[in-house]
């Protein structure tokens, strides 16, 4: 486990999307993926770009905007970094969270996967099932019999 | 080939730690894979794409579904069976609770009034009352009682005629009691179950004092491992030996009836699992379960019961193979007297125990509210966090400091729940008084211990803050009404511990009548034969303990403590029974120093007096002024160190067993630092 934190602080990473699009971080910058951090580790030539596969690259340029932002922490403080954060998921729409929340899953940025999360979880939480089913395109496949059994486990559930 | 090896989706729980090794080595496998592959094959990216979304969704869906209220976790469970299967599942389940856990969780206030008549036994109770900050509970309760009737088939004019008393709570499970019967609510799935009332035992007809309280204190313990077949959690109800009445008899805490000691005593438990009693022996010693502070509820806390006994906080593990408890000392300023058993307040905010008393203080022109956390649970470390002086607060003005203590906020430190006649939140630093209809949640305040009171779960609802506000109307009631301790004189038989506080009720004497002896040779013979411990406190005139003739009977005594007396004069003396109702004869005094225990001891002529700490006989001769004191030889030694003559000394000394007569290995012979509490234990 060879350390190579300390003579890097200002390296520069080249991470590759999906459709082959490169972009040029700080090293600090990167490092906030876990997934790229043990990719480094073991890296013989830091100069050759990284793949991160399965993200494409307008979502790779989201997830280094996010990543930016959140290493040079000590220029914000909490509560502006707060509502940075908000209005950078308030801008995503469905589609775009859904490939950030699979790229920050990926590449295990625990920040930005907490946010996306709760950004889903708050668009979701006040629907009825016909409507999650309509936004997400999901098949009702239960019968109307199983369909009362569950209402009737937590009927208070569905009470307006 | 080798997308087997994709890194499953570590996420930020504490299981991705743990195996962060071994997937930095999935990692960098993969990593030399695709290396190998070359760099720019779409379609192998694809084909890893479907795989992470098969593998992973189900994970990423998991953490969406965490952050989702309660109530959206079971209305998405109809979307599809996927959904369903997912939401219901036990990972899901556990991860969720863990979650909550961390959070800041609605809770739940539920709060019942009992109103007792001037003669303080008349009790009315009124419906239990609820205020919620829950998204779905607040809905139901606004303004309105908690609607106890869920079942249909339970009577509704039992509940007109006596409404469910309150009892304890448990995170979202409520244990009521109703004519004689338990009940476990859950408020937020309305599931309730009747629990059976426990077998009564031969050892409650034996020890009669017990019998009288058969109804004991409760108190709920709850899981959520696992989804119990009836809907509910998996609970637990314990009840205490100790306190009467919580269901049937009127006064739920008024009533302080000995003390009992035991090196063991049996807790009941009802688990939701085996749906039976079981009787259990805690092993604790020394152990004296009383009936200080009954009216605070028994907490349920990180799986245990606290309740508060005496003069400390008592912690039973109740799931534990060998039940145990833990005790840890009460703050001085706080200790409990036991007729100041009102004005307390006990629970838990930001995940410690807090306790909280009303306190009349002169030096601060009035009443006090303090309030102190147990920093450390271990150590035993209390530390002060509020000191209000409600006389200056201008909000409470109006009210005229009607102020009953009812709950703590479970996370913000500096509020708490109030009766002022209707249900107020009081900021103990601002001073700052709410009307109180929907809790405020403040974000951000996240408790500081990530298990909180407060916590909500799958199957569970919100938090409850269980608390009972009694009202007296009499004043005079409301400080106690103590039980004639002579009225149990025909139910002594196998009485085996007592305790005694303030023992001017004896046989219902007014006070200027106090008996020169504790006991007089008015018992039944009988009466203490399997006395084995006893408490005497705030004995603050009688003179001397025992009689002779009663000591004689004490054969099984083994533990004595004596605390707040300040007059007495021996602990055994020979009293004619004809002299007893006499006033104090012409006597010796003692010329102890004044640190000494026995300072002040007088004997009557031609009496003898074994002194407090037991090792001293004192004579005083017929017509003589002066004691003569020796030592003596019972069944124990004393050092000649620290009792000889009248050089008694302060401070413990221990006194090694030295006779097979005895079994009691240590004597602490103790005088507080203020002097006024004098705490004996000597062996007979």
């Amino acid at each position: 486990m060879a350390s190579t934190s300390t003579s890097t602080l200002s390296r520069k990473l080249i991470l590759k999307s999906s459709d082959g699009e490169k972009f040029e971080v700080d090293e600090n910058v990167a490092m906030q993926s876990q997934t790229i951090k043990h990719m480094i580790e073991d890296l013989d030539d830091i100069n050759s770009p990284i793949p991160v596969s399965i993200v494409t690259g307008t979502i790779l340029s989201k997830v280094i905007e996010y990543c930016k932002k959140h290493a040079t922490e000590d220029s914000d403080s909490d509560e502006q970094l707060k509502q940075w954060d908000k209005e950078y998921a308030n801008n995503m729409d469905l589609n775009t969270l859904y490939y950030l929340l699979l790229a920050a899953n990926y590449m295990e940025i625990k920040g930005l996967l907490e946010l996306i999360t709760q950004c889903v979880a708050d668009m979701i939480k006040g629907k009825s099932p016909e409507e999650i089913r309509a936004h997400f395109n999901i098949k009702n496949d239960f019968t109307p019999q199983e369909e009362a059994n569950i209402r009737n486990e937590n009927p208070w559930a569905f009470e307006n | 080939m080798g997308f087997n090896m994709v890194p499953y989706s570590r996420l930020m729980t504490k299981r991705s730690k743990v195996k962060k090794r071994s997937s930095t080595l999935v990692v960098s496998k993969r990593r030399k894979e695709l290396k190998s592959r070359g760099e720019n094959e779409a379609e192998a990216d694809l084909e890893l794409k479907l795989e992470l979304f098969s593998s992973m969704i189900d994970e990423l869906l998991t953490e969406i579904f965490l952050r989702l209220p309660i109530d959206s976790v079971c209305r998405f469970k109809l979307v599809c069976k996927h959904w369903c299967s997912l939401l219901s599942s036990d990972y899901f389940v556990s991860r969720f609770t863990e979650y909550n856990h961390n959070q800041q969780c609605p809770f739940t206030l539920v709060f019942q009034y009992s109103v007792f008549g001037p003669s303080g036994n008349a009790e009315i109770l009124n419906p239990i009352g609820a205020i919620s900050n829950h998204p779905v509970l607040s809905k139901s309760l606004r303004n309105r009682p908690l609607d106890l009737n869920f079942k249909r088939d339970f009577n509704d004019n039992f509940l007109k005629i006596e409404p469910m008393r309150v009892m304890a709570s448990c995170h979202d499970l409520l244990l009521c009691g109703h004519f004689g019967s338990l009940y476990v609510v859950n408020l937020l799935t309305r599931c309730w179950i009747h629990i059976p009332p426990p077998p009564i035992r031969d050892q409650d007809r034996e020890r009669t004092i017990l019998n009288l309280m058969q109804y004991p204190k409760a108190g709920l313990l709850c899981s959520h491992d696992n989804k119990n077949g009836d809907g509910l959690c998996k609970y637990k109800v314990i009840l205490l030996p100790g306190i009467r009445s919580d269901i049937m008899f009127p006064q739920p805490c008024v009533v302080v009836p000995p003390e009992i000691y035991a090196s063991q005593f049996s807790v009941r438990i009802f688990s939701s699992e085996s749906r039976q009693w079981v009787d259990i022996a805690v092993d604790w010693y020394p152990w004296s379960l009383n009936a200080y502070l009954s009216c605070t509820p028994i907490l349920s806390h990180e799986g245990k019961l606290h309740w508060l006994n005496g003069p400390s906080l008592v912690s039973l593990d109740a799931n534990a193979n060998n039940l145990s408890c833990h005790s840890v000392d009460l703050p001085n300023e706080l200790s409990i007297k036991p007729s100041l058993i009102f004005g307390y307040c006990f629970g838990v905010c930001q995940g410690k125990f807090r306790l909280a008393r009303l306190i009349y203080k002169k030096a601060d022109g009035g009443t006090v509210l303090l309030v102190w956390d147990l920093e450390d649970y271990h150590k035993g470390v209390w530390q002060s966090a509020h000191r209000v002086i409600l006389q200056h607060q201008p909000s409470l003005k109006k009210y005229d400091y009607r102020f009953r203590l009812m709950a703590f906020h479970p996370f913000d430190r500096d509020m708490v729940f109030v009766d002022m006649n209707g249900v107020f939140q009081f900021n103990m630093r601002t001073g700052i008084l709410e009307s109180y209809h929907q809790l405020k949640l403040e974000k951000g305040s996240k408790p500081s211990t990530s298990a909180g009171h407060a916590q909500l779960t799958l199957y569970c609802g919100p938090s409850i803050l269980a608390c009972v506000v009694f009202i007296w109307t009499d004043p005079i009631a409301r400080y106690g009404t103590w039980i004639p301790y002579w009225s149990y004189r025909g139910l002594m038989r196998g009485l085996w511990a007592l305790l005694l506080v303030n023992p001017k009720c004896l046989d219902h004497e007014p006070m200027e009548r106090v008996p020169l002896a504790l006991w007089r040779g008015v018992a039944p013979s009988t009466s203490f034969q399997s006395l084995k411990h006893v408490k005497i406190e705030e004995c603050k005139l009688v003179k001397i303990l025992f009689p002779l003739a009663i000591a004689k009977m004490l054969n099984q005594l083994k533990y004595l403590e004596i605390s707040n007396c300040d007059v007495m004069e021996a602990v055994i003396a020979y009293i004619e029974d004809h002299e007893i109702q006499m006033g104090t004869p012409s006597a010796c005094a003692s010329n102890f120093p004044t640190t000494a225990s026995d300072y002040g001891l007088i004997v009557p002529n031609g009496r003898y007096a074994i002194s407090t700490s037991h090792c001293v006989q004192c004579n005083c001769g017929p017509g003589s002024r002066n004691l003569y004191c020796m030592p003596i030889s019972l069944a124990v030694s004393c050092s000649s160190m620290q009792c000889r003559g009248s050089n008694l000394m302060l401070g413990n000394s221990t006194i090694q067993q030295t006779s097979a007569g005895c079994n009691v290995t240590s004597c602490n012979y103790d005088v507080y630092l203020n002097g006024t509490i004098l705490t004996t234990y000597v062996c007979l």
